[in-house]
């Protein structure tokens, strides 16, 4: 695209130089139709170019002089051109001593000299004032410009003229006017140019529109008889396209030009758009360029990544990855691969993958996997192979075609799975499980008969329990009975005393009755011992009967107080003599709803075991009191007192430290659940060879 | 008359004691002592007159058995029994056996049977 973009540029540009060529030659015939002077001061050489001036007259090169030159003209006769300079710029007088050269005087009017003075001390051009110029019979435009070097030195004064008679006879009916001819040059024309040599450079002067000192840069090309030149602004640096002409002899060339700045005109005016386009376009490559660059440099990344992606796969899987060609020659095998086979990698990579791992009697399975994969690719498929020592290994294979770039089958891709202790396991746990399931048949055969018997036995239970309540509703009764045993043995003696005061007493009255005059007094004392006997007796049988109550409810007043008095009146007989009672009765309400048998039964027993904890003397605390909404009762003993391994065991029932037939040991439990009954609890407290404390508590009610 | 025939009696309450003594009094010499101790008192004392000693057996400090037994250790040539208002038990059937004691009455007394064996003590020794 460049080249033709090239191409194109190149042929536009020789189109835009063919234009300019054909533009300069316009502008050379132009020029051939208008007469124009210049010359030049310092070598006070004069020239001429236009229709009228062809030849250029030189002159001496002393400054101060008047130069002149003539020339047979195209329309006139002759033609003197004229110049006056000095190397300062002094106005020096016209002189017209020569032969044939008009009177200077009339050249250097006053206008003329105005001008002069005026161009010297410009920077820029002057344009002087139109005048008649009788020699040539033309009204002449005179133009003058300092020349200055680049340090603004001035150099010289270039002077031209144009010559107006010509200009007005070409343009009819154009009327003289300066300002217009003022315009009309500066707009219109380039018109007449000095080209100066100075050392190795040519400078030049350039009016018109693009009026400037101009210095010439490169020759471009002939144009008939005036050279066209590229000419640089020495300020501006904008090039213009410059016509000049030999001036004859003297190796100045006598710069006219026309259109300025047409070097390029044409080229950038055609070009201008296919430029635009091509930078656009050369832009747009550039950018898809680099855009491509980039994109392929990321690929290049991505490519790197991916395959090093991939190697890690490879190298990492813990698949057995192997890659093999149509004719079975492994291609590839990663590092599991190796420590599956157990062949180095230089030993399998080249070698026939099916032979060297499936040696005569395995090969049958090759054969089978060819058939397989014929309909394509493998899954799960479990080939036994031999590895480098002759151990078996067991893969299980999953396989993938490899296709290239034309879509050929070239490779299958393997991905293997070590099997071998998997399959094992699973032998093995086949074998257990079918163990297992025998063992189990065995055992559940087993079970089942224990099951039956243990089915039997918890009917056994069953009854047992159910006959263990009844036996313990029996004991319940026979500890009753063995509480009555008790008291019998106690009431026994204690019903014998009062009965020995009577019976007693009846016969020692008897006795004083026989003597026929009994002592009053004796016989009073002997019936009040009975009378004493009798109502001891009767308390007795009154405290029995408590016991003796058969009443089930839980609904009966009980006086807690009366309890204890009764249980201490069957017991009187066992603590006579032997146990002090101290009792603290500190109760305002001692009643409580229960059954009074059973509370009996409750406190017999407690102040029972008390008694016998006593060896000889001792006492017996009984302290009642409330606290909150119990009522406790406090019977503290000084017996030989509870050791501590058998506090706990006291309310077991059968328990007890007692010689058999002495103790059912079940006194104390029954005690614990006729007061649980009562929704009330027994605390004991106990220190061997001080006594025990039995805290009951029951709510009042 | 049997008046010169001393008999003791030992028991802890004051109406037994009351009751035999005027059950006897006619009959015999009765004494009587409220507890073991006094009983060997008694013993100490009238030693040669007694002939019979007749026990209560639940006593405090000292029971019938026992006072009997520390009794017999110095009066051999005394009848010992046991008026007892309990069954009969372990250790009077140990005295009986090892003849400490002649025979044990059970409360309530009955006069005749105590005074049979008085009666039958003396007919041994005269």
């Amino acid at each position: 695209m460049t080249v033709l973009m090239l191409l194109i540029s190149t042929y536009l540009w020789l189109d835009a130089r063919k234009e300019q060529f054909e533009s300069l030659s316009y502008t050379a015939s132009v020029l051939d139709n208008y007469n124009t002077l210049t010359f030049y001061h310092r070598e006070l050489s004069l020239a001429s170019v236009g229709s009228r001036l062809l030849d250029i007259q030189g002159s001496s090169q002393d400054s101060l002089r008047l130069v002149y030159a003539r020339k047979s003209l195209k329309n006139y006769n002759e033609f003197l051109a004229f110049g006056l300079a000095d190397t300062l710029g002094q106005l020096t007088t016209f002189t017209g001593e020569q032969e044939g050269v008009p009177n200077p005087s009339l050249i250097a009017s006053e206008a003329s000299k105005r001008s002069f003075v005026k161009a010297k001390k410009a920077k820029g051009i002057v344009i002087g004032e139109v005048y008649f110029f009788e020699a040539i019979k033309s009204w002449i435009l005179p133009i003058r410009v300092p020349l200055r070097n680049e340090d603004g030195e001035l150099l010289g004064l270039n002077t031209s003229a144009i010559d107006y008679q010509s200009l007005n006879d070409n343009l009819s009916g154009f009327e003289f006017d300066s300002n217009i001819t003022i315009h009309f040059i500066n707009n219109v024309f380039n018109t007449t140019q000095l080209y100066y040599p100075m050392e190795k450079e040519r400078y030049g002067v350039l009016l018109g529109k693009s009026a400037g000192i101009y210095k010439d840069t490169s020759y471009v090309a002939p144009i008939g008889r005036y050279t066209g030149f590229i000419a640089t602004n020495t300020y501006s640096n904008q090039k213009v396209l410059a016509v000049a002409t030999n001036a004859g002899s003297l190796e100045h060339y006598f710069v006219i030009t026309a259109e300025t700045n047409v070097l390029w005109a044409g080229f950038f005016d055609k070009a201008r758009w296919v430029l635009v386009v091509y930078l656009v376009l050369m832009g747009l490559t550039i950018i898809g360029f680099r855009y491509l660059q980039k994109k392929e440099q990321k690929y290049t990344e991505d490519i790197f990544i991916e395959k090093e992606f991939s190697d890690q796969i490879l190298k990492g899987s813990p698949a057995v990855i192997v890659g093999i060609d149509l004719e079975g020659i492994c291609k590839y095998v990663n590092p599991t691969a190796i420590q599956t086979i157990g062949y180095k990698k230089e030993e399998i990579v080249g070698q026939n993958w099916w032979t060297m791992l499936y040696p005569k009697d395995y090969y049958e399975q090759v054969e089978r996997l060819f058939a397989e994969l014929e309909n394509g690719q493998v899954e799960e498929y479990e080939m036994t192979l031999v590895e480098k020592n002759g151990h078996e290994k067991i893969i299980s294979w999953n396989s993938f075609n490899l296709y290239d770039k034309k879509g050929e089958f070239v490779e299958v891709i393997g991905f293997g799975r070590d099997v071998t202790d998997l399959k094992k396991a699973q032998k093995e746990l086949h074998d257990y499980t079918v163990n297992l399931e025998k063992l189990i048949k065995e055992r559940t055969k087993e079970l089942g008969g224990a099951n039956k018997a243990l089915q039997q036995s918890n009917e056994q239970l069953k009854d047992t329990l159910a006959n263990l309540e009844k036996t313990q509703n029996k004991l319940f009764q026979s500890d009753k009975m063995a509480s009555l045993g008790v008291l019998v043995a106690g009431v026994g003696h204690e019903i014998n005393n009062p009965l020995n005061y009577i019976k007693g007493g009846v016969q020692a009255i008897e006795t004083l009755m026989e003597d026929g005059d009994p002592d009053r007094d004796e016989l009073k004392a002997l019936i009040g011992i009975i009378e004493d006997g009798i109502k001891r007796a009767s308390n007795i049988v009154k405290s029995l009967s408590h016991f003796s109550r058969k009443s089930g409810t839980m609904e009966e007043v009980c006086d807690v107080h009366d309890i204890i008095d009764n249980c201490l009146v069957i017991l009187y007989n066992k603590f006579k003599h032997k146990v002090t009672v101290h009792k603290n009765y500190e109760l305002s309400e001692r009643k409580v709803i229960g059954n009074t048998g059973k509370l009996h039964q409750v406190f017999l027993n407690i102040l029972s075991n008390a008694e016998q904890a006593i060896e000889g003397d001792g006492m017996i605390s009984i302290t009642t009191k409330i606290v909150f909404n119990d009522i406790i009762i406090n019977i503290k003993d000084s017996g030989k007192g509870i050791p501590e391994k058998y506090i706990n065991q006291i309310s077991v029932p059968f328990f007890t430290t007692k010689n058999v037939g002495e103790g059912t040991g079940l006194g104390l439990s029954i005690a614990y659940s006729i007061v649980e009954d009562h929704e009330g609890v027994i605390e004991v407290d106990s220190e061997v060879g001080k006594g025990s404390e039995f805290i009951v508590k029951l709510p009042v009610k | 008359m049997s008046n010169n025939v001393t008999i003791l009696y030992v028991d802890d309450e004051f109406n037994n004691l009351f009751i035999f003594q005027k059950m006897f009094e006619k009959k015999y010499n009765v004494l009587t002592a409220q507890s073991g101790s006094e009983g060997l008192e008694k013993l100490s004392s009238y030693a040669d007159d007694i002939i019979v000693v007749i026990s209560d057996m639940r006593m405090p400090l000292m029971n019938g058995v026992e006072f009997v037994k520390k009794a017999k250790e110095k009066y051999l040539n005394i009848a010992y029994f046991i008026l007892t208002g309990f069954d009969f038990n372990e250790e009077i059937d140990s005295a009986l056996k090892e003849d400490v004691i002649q025979q044990f009455f059970t409360k309530p007394l009955d006069m005749q049977e105590i005074d049979g064996a008085i009666q039958k003590i003396l007919h041994k020794l005269s």
